[in-house]
Protein backbone atom coordinates (compact mmCIF):
# COMPACT_ATOMS: atom_id res chain seq x y z
CA UNK A 1 0.00 0.00 0.00
CA UNK A 2 1.47 3.24 -0.92
CA UNK A 3 -1.11 5.30 1.29
CA UNK A 4 0.70 6.64 4.22
CA UNK A 5 -0.86 6.90 7.90
CA UNK A 6 0.82 10.31 8.76
CA UNK A 7 -1.13 10.19 12.19
CA UNK A 8 -3.97 8.28 13.68
CA UNK A 9 -6.43 7.42 10.57
CA UNK A 10 -5.46 9.96 8.37
CA UNK A 11 -4.26 9.08 4.76
CA UNK A 12 -2.57 10.88 2.28
CA UNK A 13 -2.92 10.91 -1.53
CA UNK A 14 -2.10 12.60 -4.70
CA UNK A 15 -4.58 12.24 -7.67
CA UNK A 16 -2.48 13.67 -10.51
CA UNK A 17 -1.80 17.40 -9.01
CA UNK A 18 -4.36 17.42 -6.33
CA UNK A 19 -2.94 16.36 -2.67
CA UNK A 20 -5.74 15.27 0.03
CA UNK A 21 -5.88 13.85 3.57
CA UNK A 22 -8.72 11.75 4.40
CA UNK A 23 -9.39 11.30 7.79
CA UNK A 24 -12.70 10.18 10.03
CA UNK A 25 -14.11 7.74 12.68
CA UNK A 26 -15.31 5.09 10.65
CA UNK A 27 -12.76 2.77 10.47
CA UNK A 28 -14.34 0.66 8.19
CA UNK A 29 -15.41 3.22 5.33
CA UNK A 30 -11.22 4.73 5.97
CA UNK A 31 -10.06 1.12 5.28
CA UNK A 32 -12.34 0.76 2.19
CA UNK A 33 -10.62 4.22 0.86
CA UNK A 34 -7.47 3.14 1.94
CA UNK A 35 -7.90 -0.04 -0.71
CA UNK A 36 -9.75 2.20 -2.95
CA UNK A 37 -6.67 4.73 -3.48
CA UNK A 38 -3.87 1.97 -2.76
CA UNK A 39 -2.08 2.63 -5.96
CA UNK A 40 -2.21 6.60 -5.99
CA UNK A 41 1.16 7.93 -5.04
CA UNK A 42 1.61 9.94 -1.18
CA UNK A 43 2.85 12.62 -1.18
CA UNK A 44 5.90 13.37 1.03
CA UNK A 45 6.01 15.10 3.93
CA UNK A 46 6.49 18.92 3.41
CA UNK A 47 5.06 18.93 -0.31
CA UNK A 48 4.72 22.84 -1.45
CA UNK A 49 0.78 23.01 -1.17
CA UNK A 50 -1.31 22.26 1.78
CA UNK A 51 -3.21 19.20 0.96
CA UNK A 52 -7.04 19.57 0.77
CA UNK A 53 -8.88 17.33 4.38
CA UNK A 54 -10.95 15.32 4.06
CA UNK A 55 -13.07 14.04 7.30
CA UNK A 56 -15.82 11.21 7.10
CA UNK A 57 -17.67 11.40 10.03
CA UNK A 58 -20.55 10.07 11.80
CA UNK A 59 -23.75 11.48 11.23
CA UNK A 60 -27.55 11.71 12.91
CA UNK A 61 -27.73 8.05 12.64
CA UNK A 62 -25.85 4.91 12.36
CA UNK A 63 -26.11 4.81 8.62
CA UNK A 64 -25.57 8.12 7.79
CA UNK A 65 -21.80 9.98 7.21
CA UNK A 66 -21.02 13.56 6.81
CA UNK A 67 -18.14 14.21 4.19
CA UNK A 68 -16.68 17.61 5.38
CA UNK A 69 -14.04 19.01 2.68
CA UNK A 70 -11.60 21.42 4.70
CA UNK A 71 -14.63 21.47 7.23
CA UNK A 72 -16.92 22.31 4.37
CA UNK A 73 -19.82 19.72 3.79
CA UNK A 74 -19.79 17.73 0.55
CA UNK A 75 -23.56 16.95 0.27
CA UNK A 76 -24.20 17.24 3.66
CA UNK A 77 -25.01 14.17 5.01
CA UNK A 78 -25.18 10.78 3.26
CA UNK A 79 -26.19 7.31 3.43
CA UNK A 80 -22.95 5.54 4.68
CA UNK A 81 -23.82 3.24 1.39
CA UNK A 82 -23.25 6.05 -0.46
CA UNK A 83 -19.96 8.06 1.50
CA UNK A 84 -17.64 6.58 -0.25
CA UNK A 85 -18.89 7.08 -4.21
CA UNK A 86 -19.27 10.70 -2.83
CA UNK A 87 -15.60 10.88 -1.95
CA UNK A 88 -14.59 9.43 -5.10
CA UNK A 89 -16.61 11.46 -6.79
CA UNK A 90 -15.38 14.78 -5.48
CA UNK A 91 -11.50 13.79 -5.27
CA UNK A 92 -12.30 13.14 -9.03
CA UNK A 93 -13.71 16.17 -9.66
CA UNK A 94 -11.23 18.22 -7.91
CA UNK A 95 -8.17 16.72 -9.16
CA UNK A 96 -9.63 17.35 -13.03
CA UNK A 97 -10.74 20.67 -12.28
CA UNK A 98 -7.01 22.31 -11.08
CA UNK A 99 -4.98 23.47 -13.77
CA UNK A 100 -2.18 21.34 -14.28
CA UNK A 101 0.81 23.47 -15.17
CA UNK A 102 2.31 22.37 -18.42
CA UNK A 103 -0.13 19.21 -18.84
CA UNK A 104 -3.09 19.61 -21.24
CA UNK A 105 -5.58 17.00 -19.58
CA UNK A 106 -7.69 15.14 -21.30
CA UNK A 107 -11.16 13.19 -20.15
CA UNK A 108 -9.65 9.56 -21.36
CA UNK A 109 -8.52 6.21 -20.20
CA UNK A 110 -4.27 5.44 -21.07
CA UNK A 111 -2.55 2.35 -21.14
CA UNK A 112 0.34 1.03 -22.46
CA UNK A 113 2.31 -1.24 -24.23
CA UNK A 114 5.88 -1.52 -25.34
CA UNK A 115 6.92 1.96 -24.09
CA UNK A 116 4.13 3.64 -26.01
CA UNK A 117 1.56 5.44 -24.27
CA UNK A 118 -2.87 4.88 -26.12
CA UNK A 119 -5.47 7.31 -25.02
CA UNK A 120 -8.53 6.39 -24.99
CA UNK A 121 -10.68 9.80 -25.21
CA UNK A 122 -14.39 10.33 -25.19
CA UNK A 123 -17.21 11.51 -23.31
CA UNK A 124 -18.70 9.46 -20.45
CA UNK A 125 -20.14 6.12 -21.18
CA UNK A 126 -18.15 6.00 -24.33
CA UNK A 127 -16.57 2.26 -23.33
CA UNK A 128 -13.26 4.10 -21.71
CA UNK A 129 -13.25 2.34 -18.31
CA UNK A 130 -14.74 -0.90 -19.91
CA UNK A 131 -11.83 -1.27 -22.40
CA UNK A 132 -9.01 -0.04 -20.48
CA UNK A 133 -10.20 -3.10 -17.95
CA UNK A 134 -9.85 -5.02 -20.94
CA UNK A 135 -6.54 -3.90 -22.18
CA UNK A 136 -5.02 -4.47 -18.21
CA UNK A 137 -6.35 -8.33 -18.55
CA UNK A 138 -4.55 -8.44 -21.66
CA UNK A 139 -1.48 -7.20 -19.96
CA UNK A 140 -1.59 -3.67 -20.86
CA UNK A 141 0.18 -1.10 -18.35
CA UNK A 142 -2.51 0.96 -16.39
CA UNK A 143 -2.04 5.00 -16.47
CA UNK A 144 -6.08 6.14 -15.75
CA UNK A 145 -9.41 5.10 -16.45
CA UNK A 146 -10.44 8.60 -15.97
CA UNK A 147 -7.76 11.40 -16.53
CA UNK A 148 -5.16 11.60 -19.14
CA UNK A 149 -2.72 14.69 -18.63
CA UNK A 150 -0.11 15.22 -21.10
CA UNK A 151 2.97 16.71 -20.56
CA UNK A 152 4.03 19.54 -23.19
CA UNK A 153 7.58 19.48 -22.55
CA UNK A 154 7.58 15.62 -23.78
CA UNK A 155 4.73 14.23 -24.96
CA UNK A 156 4.45 11.86 -21.71
CA UNK A 157 0.89 10.73 -20.35
CA UNK A 158 1.18 10.96 -16.33
CA UNK A 159 -0.36 8.13 -14.78
CA UNK A 160 -2.90 8.37 -12.44
CA UNK A 161 -3.80 5.04 -11.54
CA UNK A 162 -6.96 4.90 -9.29
CA UNK A 163 -8.88 2.31 -9.23
CA UNK A 164 -10.88 0.90 -12.43
CA UNK A 165 -14.73 2.29 -11.25
CA UNK A 166 -16.43 -0.42 -13.09
CA UNK A 167 -20.33 0.61 -13.83
CA UNK A 168 -22.76 -2.77 -13.41
CA UNK A 169 -23.51 -2.55 -17.06
CA UNK A 170 -20.09 -4.03 -18.06
CA UNK A 171 -19.57 -6.27 -14.99
CA UNK A 172 -21.06 -9.21 -17.44
CA UNK A 173 -17.74 -9.00 -19.79
CA UNK A 174 -15.38 -8.48 -16.79
CA UNK A 175 -17.03 -10.40 -14.41
CA UNK A 176 -13.71 -12.00 -12.65
CA UNK A 177 -12.92 -8.96 -11.64
CA UNK A 178 -15.39 -8.94 -8.79
CA UNK A 179 -13.46 -10.67 -6.58
CA UNK A 180 -11.03 -8.03 -6.72
CA UNK A 181 -13.91 -4.96 -6.04
CA UNK A 182 -13.25 -3.18 -3.23
CA UNK A 183 -15.76 -0.43 -2.62
CA UNK A 184 -18.65 -2.57 -1.47
CA UNK A 185 -20.80 -0.42 -3.29
CA UNK A 186 -24.16 -1.54 -5.21
CA UNK A 187 -23.50 -0.18 -8.96
CA UNK A 188 -19.70 0.00 -9.42
CA UNK A 189 -16.74 -2.05 -8.68
CA UNK A 190 -13.63 -0.49 -7.67
CA UNK A 191 -10.91 -2.39 -8.60
CA UNK A 192 -7.20 -1.39 -7.92
CA UNK A 193 -5.00 -2.66 -11.14
CA UNK A 194 -2.50 -3.32 -8.74
CA UNK A 195 -4.65 -6.59 -6.82
CA UNK A 196 -4.65 -7.83 -10.32
CA UNK A 197 -2.41 -10.89 -11.21
CA UNK A 198 -1.80 -9.59 -14.16
CA UNK A 199 -2.15 -5.93 -13.50
CA UNK A 200 0.53 -3.80 -13.76
CA UNK A 201 0.78 0.11 -13.38
CA UNK A 202 2.78 1.96 -16.21
CA UNK A 203 4.91 4.81 -15.34
CA UNK A 204 4.73 7.93 -17.21
CA UNK A 205 5.00 6.76 -20.93
CA UNK A 206 4.91 8.59 -24.34
CA UNK A 207 2.15 9.66 -26.27
CA UNK A 208 2.03 7.22 -29.50
CA UNK A 209 -1.71 6.51 -30.02
CA UNK A 210 -4.98 8.66 -29.78
CA UNK A 211 -8.20 6.60 -29.97
CA UNK A 212 -11.52 7.98 -29.90
CA UNK A 213 -14.23 4.88 -28.89
CA UNK A 214 -17.74 4.91 -29.02
CA UNK A 215 -19.81 1.99 -27.33
CA UNK A 216 -22.67 1.13 -29.71
CA UNK A 217 -24.33 -2.07 -28.33
CA UNK A 218 -25.20 -5.08 -31.00
CA UNK A 219 -22.29 -3.30 -33.47
CA UNK A 220 -19.58 -4.45 -35.28
CA UNK A 221 -16.21 -3.45 -33.45
CA UNK A 222 -14.23 -1.17 -36.01
CA UNK A 223 -11.16 0.64 -35.95
CA UNK A 224 -10.97 3.75 -38.57
CA UNK A 225 -7.86 5.67 -38.85
CA UNK A 226 -8.85 8.98 -38.69
CA UNK A 227 -6.78 12.64 -39.29
CA UNK A 228 -5.23 14.28 -36.49
CA UNK A 229 -7.13 17.80 -36.71
CA UNK A 230 -10.05 15.71 -36.53
CA UNK A 231 -8.90 14.01 -33.45
CA UNK A 232 -7.84 16.85 -32.39
CA UNK A 233 -11.64 18.69 -32.44
CA UNK A 234 -12.64 15.17 -30.66
CA UNK A 235 -10.13 16.12 -28.35
CA UNK A 236 -10.76 19.25 -27.37
CA UNK A 237 -14.72 18.03 -26.39
CA UNK A 238 -12.82 15.68 -23.93
CA UNK A 239 -10.07 17.97 -22.48
CA UNK A 240 -11.12 19.58 -19.21
CA UNK A 241 -11.29 23.29 -19.05
CA UNK A 242 -10.84 23.78 -22.52
CA UNK A 243 -12.70 26.77 -22.80
CA UNK A 244 -10.67 28.32 -19.40
CA UNK A 245 -8.10 29.07 -22.83
CA UNK A 246 -9.11 27.30 -25.58
CA UNK A 247 -6.17 29.13 -28.19
CA UNK A 248 -3.42 27.24 -25.76
CA UNK A 249 -5.35 25.01 -25.19
CA UNK A 250 -5.73 23.93 -29.22
CA UNK A 251 -2.15 24.68 -29.57
CA UNK A 252 -1.46 22.34 -27.07
CA UNK A 253 -3.64 19.55 -28.24
CA UNK A 254 -2.32 19.55 -31.92
CA UNK A 255 1.32 19.59 -30.55
CA UNK A 256 -0.02 16.44 -28.81
CA UNK A 257 -1.63 14.64 -31.07
CA UNK A 258 1.65 16.08 -34.42
CA UNK A 259 3.34 12.64 -33.13
CA UNK A 260 0.18 10.21 -32.72
CA UNK A 261 -1.69 7.83 -35.06
CA UNK A 262 -5.07 8.73 -34.43
CA UNK A 263 -7.99 6.51 -34.59
CA UNK A 264 -12.19 5.96 -34.04
CA UNK A 265 -13.13 2.91 -32.67
CA UNK A 266 -16.68 1.53 -32.59
CA UNK A 267 -16.88 -0.72 -29.88
CA UNK A 268 -19.96 -3.86 -30.09
CA UNK A 269 -17.59 -6.66 -28.56
CA UNK A 270 -14.92 -5.93 -25.27
CA UNK A 271 -12.89 -9.19 -26.43
CA UNK A 272 -12.52 -7.87 -30.34
CA UNK A 273 -11.85 -4.50 -29.28
CA UNK A 274 -8.77 -5.53 -26.84
CA UNK A 275 -7.82 -7.85 -30.05
CA UNK A 276 -7.86 -4.57 -32.32
CA UNK A 277 -5.76 -2.45 -30.18
CA UNK A 278 -3.36 -4.90 -29.19
CA UNK A 279 -2.48 -5.64 -33.11
CA UNK A 280 -2.46 -1.92 -33.29
CA UNK A 281 0.09 -1.46 -31.18
CA UNK A 282 1.88 -4.91 -31.68
CA UNK A 283 1.90 -3.67 -34.97
CA UNK A 284 4.04 0.43 -34.59
CA UNK B 1 -26.49 34.75 -53.12
CA UNK B 2 -27.70 32.55 -50.37
CA UNK B 3 -30.82 33.42 -48.67
CA UNK B 4 -29.47 32.06 -45.39
CA UNK B 5 -25.76 33.18 -44.90
CA UNK B 6 -26.24 36.64 -47.24
CA UNK B 7 -22.47 35.13 -48.81
CA UNK B 8 -22.89 35.25 -52.76
CA UNK B 9 -20.31 35.17 -55.96
CA UNK B 10 -19.61 38.84 -55.62
CA UNK B 11 -19.11 39.05 -51.73
CA UNK B 12 -16.15 39.49 -49.66
CA UNK B 13 -15.51 37.15 -47.15
CA UNK B 14 -12.86 37.27 -44.06
CA UNK B 15 -11.93 35.73 -40.89
CA UNK B 16 -13.98 36.73 -37.94
CA UNK B 17 -11.93 38.43 -35.35
CA UNK B 18 -10.82 35.98 -32.81
CA UNK B 19 -10.59 33.08 -35.02
CA UNK B 20 -7.42 30.82 -33.64
CA UNK B 21 -5.74 27.99 -36.14
CA UNK B 22 -3.91 25.51 -35.98
CA UNK B 23 -2.99 23.44 -39.07
CA UNK B 24 -1.77 19.63 -39.19
CA UNK B 25 -1.18 17.85 -42.14
CA UNK B 26 -2.92 20.22 -44.78
CA UNK B 27 -6.50 20.35 -42.44
CA UNK B 28 -7.17 22.50 -40.02
CA UNK B 29 -9.02 22.93 -36.36
CA UNK B 30 -10.01 26.61 -36.24
CA UNK B 31 -11.47 28.32 -32.81
CA UNK B 32 -13.85 30.74 -33.26
CA UNK B 33 -14.23 32.70 -29.73
CA UNK B 34 -16.94 35.20 -30.87
CA UNK B 35 -19.09 32.00 -31.16
CA UNK B 36 -16.91 29.64 -28.50
CA UNK B 37 -17.11 26.94 -31.38
CA UNK B 38 -14.57 25.38 -32.98
CA UNK B 39 -14.54 24.01 -36.71
CA UNK B 40 -12.82 20.83 -38.91
CA UNK B 41 -11.54 22.13 -42.52
CA UNK B 42 -10.80 19.35 -44.76
CA UNK B 43 -7.93 20.12 -47.11
CA UNK B 44 -10.52 21.32 -49.31
CA UNK B 45 -11.56 23.80 -46.99
CA UNK B 46 -8.87 24.35 -45.61
CA UNK B 47 -7.15 25.63 -49.09
CA UNK B 48 -11.01 28.21 -48.97
CA UNK B 49 -9.68 29.48 -46.08
CA UNK B 50 -6.10 29.87 -46.85
CA UNK B 51 -7.79 32.04 -49.91
CA UNK B 52 -9.89 34.53 -47.71
CA UNK B 53 -7.17 36.84 -46.85
CA UNK B 54 -5.96 38.82 -48.63
CA UNK B 55 -9.56 39.84 -49.09
CA UNK B 56 -11.18 38.96 -52.56
CA UNK B 57 -14.71 37.92 -53.71
CA UNK B 58 -16.36 34.67 -53.51
CA UNK B 59 -16.08 34.30 -57.86
CA UNK B 60 -12.47 35.12 -58.37
CA UNK B 61 -11.22 32.78 -55.13
CA UNK B 62 -13.57 30.03 -57.14
CA UNK B 63 -11.46 30.88 -60.03
CA UNK B 64 -8.62 30.98 -58.59
CA UNK B 65 -9.50 27.29 -57.23
CA UNK B 66 -10.98 25.95 -60.33
CA UNK B 67 -7.92 26.77 -62.25
CA UNK B 68 -5.49 24.97 -59.97
CA UNK B 69 -7.80 21.60 -60.15
CA UNK B 70 -9.36 19.58 -62.09
CA UNK B 71 -12.87 20.18 -60.94
CA UNK B 72 -15.41 22.57 -63.00
CA UNK B 73 -15.51 26.07 -62.16
CA UNK B 74 -19.41 26.09 -61.10
CA UNK B 75 -18.91 22.73 -58.58
CA UNK B 76 -15.41 24.72 -57.03
CA UNK B 77 -17.69 27.93 -56.41
CA UNK B 78 -21.04 25.71 -55.22
CA UNK B 79 -18.06 23.97 -52.72
CA UNK B 80 -16.83 27.21 -52.09
CA UNK B 81 -19.90 28.91 -51.11
CA UNK B 82 -20.87 25.62 -48.92
CA UNK B 83 -17.41 26.06 -46.98
CA UNK B 84 -18.19 30.06 -46.48
CA UNK B 85 -21.92 29.25 -45.62
CA UNK B 86 -20.29 26.79 -42.64
CA UNK B 87 -18.01 28.60 -41.24
CA UNK B 88 -20.54 32.02 -41.08
CA UNK B 89 -23.50 30.00 -39.39
CA UNK B 90 -20.35 28.91 -37.01
CA UNK B 91 -18.99 33.04 -37.02
CA UNK B 92 -15.80 31.69 -37.83
CA UNK B 93 -15.98 34.21 -41.49
CA UNK B 94 -17.76 37.44 -42.03
CA UNK B 95 -19.14 39.18 -44.81
CA UNK B 96 -17.28 42.59 -45.76
CA UNK B 97 -20.63 44.62 -46.24
CA UNK B 98 -18.50 47.08 -47.72
CA UNK B 99 -17.15 44.76 -50.33
CA UNK B 100 -20.25 43.71 -51.41
CA UNK B 101 -22.34 44.51 -54.20
CA UNK B 102 -25.84 42.64 -55.47
CA UNK B 103 -25.38 40.00 -57.54
CA UNK B 104 -26.27 40.52 -61.24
Amino acid sequence: MTATALERRTLSFRALDYRFDVSGDDDELLARVAACYRDLAAEPAGAREAPARYELLAGSSDDRVRLTCDGTPVFGESARSHALGVLLWHVNAQATQRAMPGHVVLHAAAATRGGRALVLAAPMESGKTTTVSGLVRAGFGYLTDEAAAVCLADGHVEPFPKSLAIDSGSWHVLDALADHDVGGMATQWQVPVSSLPQGHLAERTPLSVVVLPKYTRGSETVLEPVSRAAAVLSLAASTFQFLDAPERNLDALADVVAGADCYRLTIGSLERAVTVIDDLMGDR
Amino acid sequence: MSETSGIGRTSVVTPAPGVHAVVLDGEKVLFSAGSQTLHHLDRTASLVWDCLLPPAPVAEISADLAAASDAPPEVVERDVLAVLEHLMSGGAVEVDVAEVTPDA
